[in-house]
């Protein structure tokens, strides 16, 4: 079971000027006597949200309208002001795909070290797999990644990244390759990917790769949600039954 | 507020995407995990910044034996005492003083550096921390190299004393654990706090008993009493050099460890701040 559950959660995200990350200037102002509260955004207004296991939910809206704090307070990372968070599950954000790796260090090593992040253990086997996917020379594996182009650098990227499904994946942005020839395969893992994990939460500007990939819209708007509605099957194929059929056999994938 | 429970029934594990089915060991997420990342990280740390060298990260120990003989013998001339008895007292003062002193210094940055891994993939902040604390472990398991040999050549201390070092040994690593995550907590979170680190750290340093003996300052011992670090010195090396146990010293140090161990831990509580700090 996973499931993720927020009710009328707010958050309140500080905002630290230069003054506010003095200790000189805070203490002076204590002992002066003033009382100088850091700004204050609220980011999120009341959301109430519930996702089900087997739901990939798209989170649509303008920059700065709240998605990836959407993100990040569903993950825990941001504690909230308000309200309550209640989630099943393990939740694996994925927020960024350069995090962490380290220009300086071989390309396998660099492997080991993202999946130690993730909690999995680099073996030899899960390494040469992931070095596989990437469809490089073998004699790159030892190589520092700053030699390597910017496009084999997102190969690398993307192969670990996406080499194991999460019970919970929450991501900004689809994740893909821009290489014409790699983009099809990454296209594909990110569809396997996709259909293991149990609830799917992705933010983006992009609202036609949301209706492809979600079972569920949410529009968001300087942090409040406007719109929560299920995605329609759009007949844009002759036999809109069968794509009808197609989107569910995809949901009920993710719920096995 | 926020409630996370695991799965009872986990679907198995995971599995590597197209690849069929590849046995993985995942190990659930919680302390014991976060602290075998740290450590993991750390040893990736020194391992890679010395990579390309034969000698790898003994180069550490090589430049700490450079430092420790050439202050060695300025400063046995300077308070006018014999280099076979100054040697190793520095030696083991200055690699255990480079430790503490390391990682606090490092632990204002650490923070700002994982900025990506605590705010884009959730790992908590407390990790680098830890990561931080080893990486200096691991310094200072290479630079004991140093005064252990130069106690196997010259003397100074028995096996014994050594053994009757170790309680000194775990309140000194005790308290450079929390003071990182005290003084890492508060640098992340107001920026002015790292200079004025740095230089109480140097303070610190040349005001203790590390490159002088603390007899030196016979008169005006008062310099040595209401100094914490003499203590924090004094609880394994009297025990290492002298085969006494400086009892005084043990309590003011334990007193110390607590009141920072209290303070860590209030800096624990804030750090789940710390996504807004950086």
């Amino acid at each position: 079971m996973a499931s993720i559950s927020l009710e009328n959660v707010t958050l309140d995200y500080p905002v630290f000027d230069l003054n506010d990350k003095s200790l000189k200037r805070r203490l002076l102002t204590v002992v002066g006597g003033q009382r100088e509260k850091a700004s204050v955004i609220r980011a999120l207004h009341g959301i109430d949200l519930e996702i089900k296991p087997g739901e990939r939910v798209g989170l649509y809206g303008p920059n700065g309208s709240g998605k990836t704090t959407l993100l990040r307070t569903i993950a825990g990372i941001f504690p909230i002001s308000g309200g309550q968070i209640n989630s099943t599950g393990h939740i694996t954000p994925l927020l960024g795909l350069a995090i962490g790796a380290n220009k300086e260090i071989s390309a396998e090593d660099n492997i080991r070290l993202l999946l130690r992040v993730d909690g999995i253990k680099p073996t030899a086997d899960v390494v040469d797999s992931i070095w596989d996917f990437t469809e490089l020379k073998d004699k790159m594996r030892r190589l520092p990644l700053r030699t390597f182009s910017s496009g084999m650098l997102m190969r690398v990227l993307f192969s670990v990244s996406t080499a194991f499904s999460p019970e919970i994946l929450l991501l900004d942005e689809w994740l893909s390759v821009v290489d014409k020839t790699f983009s099809k395969k990454a296209e594909q893992r990110m569809e396997d990917l996709v259909s293991r994990t149990k609830i799917l939460v992705i933010a983006s500007h992009n609202i036609n790769m949301l209706e492809r990939v979600c079972t569920r819209i949410v529009c968001l708007d300087e942090g409040r949600i406007i719109s929560d509605e299920p995605v329609v099957a759009k007949p844009k194929v002759k036999e809109p039954l069968e794509v009808a059929v197609h989107d569910s056999a995809i949901t009920s994938q993710g719920l096995s | 507020m926020l409630s996370q429970t695991q799965d009872a029934d986990q679907s198995g594990p995971p599995v590597l995407e197209g690849s069929g089915l590849l046995k993985v060991e995942k190990s659930p997420p919680g302390v014991v995990n976060d602290i075998k990342l740290a450590f993991f990280l750390a040893v990736y740390d020194v391992r890679h910044r010395y990579a390309r060298s034969i000698i790898g990260p003994f180069w550490i120990t090589l430049q700490t034996a450079f430092f420790v003989g050439c202050i060695g013998f300025v400063f046995s001339a300077i308070s006018a005492v014999s280099t076979r008895d100054f040697l190793p007292y520095f030696a083991i003062s200055f690699v255990l003083w480079s430790f503490l002193s390391g990682s606090t210094n490092n632990s204002t940055t650490t923070l700002l550096d994982a900025g990506g891994f605590i705010k884009d993939r959730g790992l908590p902040a407390y990790v680098f921390f830890l990561q931080c604390f080893f990486r200096h472990l691991l310094f200072l398991a290479h630079n004991i190299a140093v005064p252990i040999l130069l106690f196997v050549f010259l003397g100074g201390t028995t096996f014994f004393r050594v053994i009757a070092a170790i309680p000194g040994l775990v309140i000194f690593a005790g308290v450079t654990l929390c003071l990182s995550l005290v003084v890492g907590s508060l640098a992340t979170r107001y920026r002015d706090v790292q200079p004025v680190v740095e230089s109480l750290m140097n303070l610190a340093f040349l005001a203790s008993p590390i490159m002088w003996k603390p007899d030196l300052l016979s008169g005006r011992e008062f310099l040595l009493h209401y100094n914490p670090v003499v203590h924090l010195l004094a609880v394994w090396r009297d025990p290492m050099l002298n085969g006494v146990m400086p009892w005084g010293s043990f309590a003011i140090s334990l007193m110390f460890l607590a009141v920072l161990a209290s303070l860590a831990w209030y800096a624990l509580t804030q750090l789940r701040n710390a996504p807004f700090w950086i």
